[in-house]
């Protein structure tokens, strides 16, 4: 089966694409030997070349990047470089967020330097009017003699142009043009319609020098109510079908079969219980994560790392590295994910060294117990101070690691004094 | 004059970047931040919090020890 990619820098609409052109038809899985996601599925393309019934492509979502290097992206760029490098796709799309073209299209001549055909689409053409910004595509694909083509990621404007694009493409593609001016090709095709930045209206409140702060406090305070709160909702749906399945039901399977009680006890009451408890921890976590998504989708993330960003500086750590610590309160393994994103190697061990230190969702079962069994008449304010020991301890291991520039030094580590040429 | 001294709303051209810094540069290679380019200071954060600068339409967060990095000429 033939493979196209997509590749685009991070947010630039990337995944919601693939979503609309694969639909259901996908999985998930890992890159090889790395923890980076990989993503693909199969498309089915419109019959307009007449040459065969129905024709199927599989379409691989690499890891978003700014450049194909990666020593300042980290894994999902070597991960994306060896893709294009040593796999064959046969047609490469480049996706690019219309508000942000000019510094998205930096991203292209190491692409094109791969040799592999390339089909461009232009991405969220609906917020880029809303910031200001007109996209002139007939220009873009003059001047760079790449095939175009324009969509709306979000409501699917513009997907059936691309499917019958992609399905000509890999019949026949364009002669490439060499000679593209990189340097004026952005501000050739992207115009300023002269209106008021949307973001930049936000901004000014978002990040207000004195409201920034107590605005965070309150996202984080909602993010945090909302997901508890709804997800208390489904904890008893949880809790009572999966007790009925792997409690109730198996022991009464095994209870017919006449197996003896001590095996009952284990796989019902020690196993099926465990599953049961086990269980009724995925709707906080998922409702966590659900709405974590939403406010990486409105960018109000990066926004927050540029609100906390001084305070994470004294421990030595960029802003953006509070996003796997939030995620951590859910569950430390895509904490420990989430870093990857950081791109400086200090900066990613201590997120992932302080990171098992957030209390996550299952430990909150346990803090319950514990809370209630020994400070019975303050059992609430007993369970959040355990949650702040757990920052506390936190922050100090970050700053200890800080302050003796623990991972911070990493030449130090690789290049040890050779005791030989040193020696008297 | 480098990037951290520009107050809020001036506009200046990055003139050079600091050398010693490699990560600095290959990081602002990347976004587009290279000498030449005209950058807006937007807003800066109360005390030694970072800025926010937009330049060829992206908006960018940096700190200000970094932002001393960078060698700037206002127009």
């Amino acid at each position: 089966m033939l493979e196209i990619a997509i590749v685009g820098s991070p947010n630039c609409g990337k995944t919601t694409i693939f979503n609309r052109l694969t639909g259901a038809r996908q999985r998930t899985g890992n890159w090889p030997g790395v923890t980076v996601e990989r993503k693909d599925g199969r498309l089915p393309l419109p019959n307009t070349t007449g040459l065969a019934d129905k024709i199927e492509v599989r379409i691989v979502d690499l890891p978003g990047i700014y450049s194909l290097h990666d020593d300042i992206q980290g894994l999902d760029a070597r991960v994306a470089h060896q893709y294009l490098h040593n796999d064959n796709p046969a047609l490469v799309m480049v996706v690019l967020d219309a508000t942000r073209l000019s510094r998205q299209l930096s991203l292209l001549p190491s692409i094109l330097a791969t040799g592999k055909p390339v089909l461009l689409v232009v991405n969220m053409l609906d917020s880029a009017e809303a910031e200001g910004i007109h996209v002139d595509l007939p220009t873009l694909k003059d001047l760079t003699g790449l095939p175009v083509v324009g969509v709306v990621g979000s409501t699917g404007q513009g997907l059936d142009v691309l499917k019958s694009t992609i399905a000509s493409l890999l019949v026949s593609y364009p002669a490439a043009r060499q000679d593209i001016d990189f340097e004026t090709l952005s501000k050739k095709v992207c115009r300023e319609t002269g209106v008021q930045s949307r973001t930049e209206k936000i901004d000014k409140w978002l990040l207000h020098p004195y409201l920034a702060f107590p605005m965070f406090l309150l996202v984080m305070y909602l993010l945090f109510t909302i997901s508890v709160n709804v997800g208390a909702v489904f904890i008893d749906f949880f809790d009572i079908v999966l007790g009925a399945i792997f409690v109730d039901g198996v022991g009464g399977i095994l209870a017919s079969v006449n197996t003896p009680p001590w095996i009952q006890a284990v796989l019902a009451d020690g196993l099926g219980g465990g599953i049961q408890l086990v269980g009724t921890f995925i709707p906080v976590i998922g409702c966590l994560y659900l709405c974590m998504s939403v406010l990486e989708d409105s960018g109000y993330l990066s926004r927050a790392a540029f609100v906390i960003d001084r305070l994470m500086a004294r421990i030595g750590l960029p802003g953006q590295a509070f996003i796997p610590l939030i995620v951590g309160f859910g569950c430390n393994v895509p904490a420990v994910m989430a870093s990857r994103s950081l791109g400086q190697v200090s900066a990613r061990l201590t997120t992932i060294f302080i990171a098992p230190f957030m209390s996550c969702g299952a430990r909150l079962s346990v803090y319950v117990f514990v809370g209630t069994a020994f400070f019975p008449s303050q059992a609430q304010n007993a369970i959040f101070a355990l949650y702040l020991l757990g920052i506390g301890v936190a922050v100090l291991s970050a700053w200890i690691l800080y302050v003796n520039s623990y991972f911070a030094a990493p030449m130090a580590l690789t290049s040890p004094k050779c005791p030989l040429t040193t020696a008297p | 004059m480098t990037l951290n001294q520009l107050t809020e709303g001036q506009i200046g051209h990055i003139q050079q970047l600091s050398d010693t810094n490699t990560a600095l540069l290959r990081q602002c290679g990347i976004l587009g931040l290279v000498p030449g380019a005209s950058v807006k200071v937007l807003r800066r954060a109360r005390g030694k919090g970072p800025m926010q600068v937009k330049c060829d339409g992206t908006l960018y967060a940096i700190r200000a020890e970094e932002a001393a990095q960078i060698h700037m000429v206002v127009a």
